[in-house]
């Protein structure tokens, strides 16, 4: 299985060497600490959530008293970008999960039943994949509706297809193995061989997939909301912000540049990470450690 | 042995079962899915005449899979309806936004594809140099840039800080009044050479250049990072190696050999380096006034136009996976060993 203490004990050795990969996780964890504490720690919390208008305030280039500057409404950006964070995080689990559960759990079946089953599974599948990235989501998003909670489902309805390949293939390769042959043999129950054999042993590559991809799911998450199908106003989601901005450019570049600044930084930090979590999961790095003793 | 037509005739036939899981998936998305279609079709400020015209137009008194023979017969004849925020079919929108759009991603999908050759070959040649340092670093952090960030990006510092390039649209709003231009094929790199304006198709490329350049940003990316890891195997092949030990120059192997061995799986890849072309174009146009797909898509959804956003959707899948396909034929002929 691929969570243990071992395996957290060996990954947090192999991370101190890794040096993009420990910086990403760095600025994960504070990614991770800003999503849940910002309300607490941010200086205009209703600014953050978007319900206070000054407008008097409006505008304004940034200074010590709104490092960020504030936006067309006066509400300060520092504190807007920060409260971002939250909505990223909610999107990146909760996409990945919900994706990761679809894919695994239908193609688990597809795959192990194989024939004819299994084909049409895989068919259905590859209808999925001939949507460019995105739009497949954007269609979805425009039939559920808008908000963060429709957001994360259109998403993670256009994302399984890519889980679904993944473990279709290594299910396909698992239920060979002479183990699986041995356990029917000895007469065990066709829900316990799925379960317990064969489900553990094929879930690492599409685990590491997942890690690989909060990133792209935050990005993805951002461009609905920038072309408006996405979190709606007022709430402070990254893509949204800089979709209220970008016609001010020239008036107040600072509106729409943070924003995207968090978000280049946060879906970095998670491709670095997941990088060096493929890397370390990858078998001939993970000898070439072992046999290093680490 | 060139293709077998056999395998041309196979990947066609494969192209049309993909277009109709396509038309099927929007069909379950728009009529399963929804529990009163006819509101999505009609929008939010529908008049009961109207929702009970969406009603027969959809069909959906009659059983479900009538309903769906008839939906792929609407599509596969260009049937898509009436856009009610645009008053124009809906067919006649896209026809019209369609070339502005493909003119976009095919330029910045050309940089992309030819800045990411280069840089890749170099970085593999100069393995472990500043160079490759620079290449691997924007391989990576090129795939987390928000295209339309960037976009605003290189607008507040080349059109207004600096100066250098237009703002925005396709070309000079005045040119329809001063010039006497009219769009013919709609791709205006084309139209105004056609028309032997000269001055006007300089104007236009200056305004491609910019979006163009963002929309290179995901192609060069992924193409930088798949032919510099390419080339390193290559480069340490024996043969390259003995070359080497011969004195054959690097630039010959390079250019005989290298770029040979890196091509054919370089090429199999185009498809997806399109498809994040034509979906950063879609996301840049309303930054640049640029008035295709993308820009139509956002002005539809601000207006709850529904169907032209899904049936616009549904044209960009249909030519992605158009594109797919001819990548894949054009692979099958590079390279021997995939004709199955």
């Amino acid at each position: 299985m691929i969570i243990s203490s071992r395996f957290i004990r060996e990954y947090y050795e192999y991370l101190k060497k890794d040096k993009l990969g420990l910086t990403g996780a760095i600025i994960v964890m504070i990614f991770i600490f800003l999503a849940v504490f910002a309300p607490y720690i941010v200086p205009y919390p209703a600014d953050a959530w978007g319900y206070a208008y000054n407008i008097e305030q409006r505008l304004q280039p940034p200074s010590l008293a709104h490092p960020f500057g504030t936006d067309v409404y006066g509400r300060d950006v520092f504190s807007r970008v920060i409260l971002g964070s939250r909505f990223s995080l909610i999107i990146a689990l909760g996409v990945v999960s919900i994706a990761l559960l679809i894919g695994v759990v239908l193609e688990l079946f597809a795959g192990y039943l194989g024939g004819r089953i299994g084909t049409f599974f895989m068919r259905i599948t590859d209808m999925f994949l001939a949507f460019p990235p995105i739009l497949l989501a954007l269609l979805f998003a425009v039939v559920i509706g808008r908000g963060l909670l429709n957001l994360i489902i259109s998403l993670s309805l256009a994302w399984w297809p890519w889980y679904a390949r993944l473990t279709y293939v290594q299910v396909t390769t698992v239920k060979n193995m002479p183990y699986i042959d041995a356990a029917k043999i000895a007469g065990i129950n066709t829900p316990t061989i799925i379960f317990k054999y064969i489900l553990p042993n094929s879930l690492t590559p599409v685990t590491v997939q997942a890690f690989l991809d909060m990133g792209a799911a935050i990005l993805e998450a951002a461009a609905l909301s920038f072309i408006g199908i996405g979190v709606q106003p007022p709430n402070p989601e990254w893509g949204l912000m800089i979709s209220e901005g970008w016609y001010l450019i020239g008036v107040a570049w600072w509106i729409s540049i943070f924003p995207g600044i968090m978000l280049f930084l946060v879906v970095m930090a998670f491709n670095f990470l997941g990088d060096s979590f493929r890397e370390f999961n990858n078998p001939k790095v993970r000898r070439l450690l072992e046999s290093r003793g680490i | 042995m060139p293709v077998s037509l056999r395998y041309v005739i196979k990947r066609i036939f494969y192209l049309f079962l993909v277009v109709l899981g396509v038309i099927t998936i929007v069909f379950i998305a728009t009529r399963i899915i929804p529990a009163h279609p006819e509101f999505l079709w009609a929008g939010p400020h529908a008049t009961e005449e109207q929702l009970q015209e969406a009603r027969n137009e959809l069909r959906l008194n009659d059983p479900i899979w009538v309903q769906y023979v008839y939906f792929i017969e609407n599509m596969l004849t260009f049937n898509f309806g009436i856009s009610w925020s645009s008053r124009h079919p809906i067919s006649q929108d896209i026809l019209s936004a369609l070339p502005a759009t493909l003119e976009l991603a095919i330029s910045g999908f050309i940089i992309g594809i030819l800045i990411g050759l280069f840089l890749g070959i170099r970085a593999a040649v100069k393995y472990g140099s500043i160079i490759d340092k620079f290449v691997r670093s924007l391989s990576i952090s090129g795939s987390a840039i928000p295209v339309f960030w960037l976009a605003l990006i290189f607008q507040l510092i080349l059109a207004i800080k600096l100066g250098i390039l237009p703002v925005g649209y396709r070309i000079d709003p005045n040119a329809e009044i001063l010039e006497g231009f009219q769009p013919i094929t709609g791709f205006y790199t084309i139209d105004t050479l056609i028309e032997g304006k000269f001055d006007l198709f300089l104007d236009v490329l200056k305004r491609l250049l910019m979006p163009a350049l963002v929309v290179s940003v995901y192609p060069l990316c992924l193409t930088a990072r798949m032919t510099r890891s390419l080339a390193l195997e290559t480069l340490q092949e024996d043969y390259v190696r003995n070359m080497r030990s011969w004195g054959v120059k690097d630039n010959v192997i390079i250019r005989k050999y290298v770029i040979k061995a890196v091509i054919p799986p370089l090429i199999a890849s185009l498809g997806l380096s399109f498809g994040y072309a034509l979906v950063g174009s879609f996301l840049v146009e309303v930054i640049f006034a640029w008035n295709g797909l993308g820009m139509y898509v956002v002005h539809a959804l601000a207006n709850y136009d529904f169907p032209a956003v899904i049936i616009s959707v549904m044209t960009v899948a249909i030519i992605y996976s158009s594109i797919n396909t001819v990548v894949d034929i054009l692979h099958a002929y590079l390279d021997p060993r995939i004709r199955l």
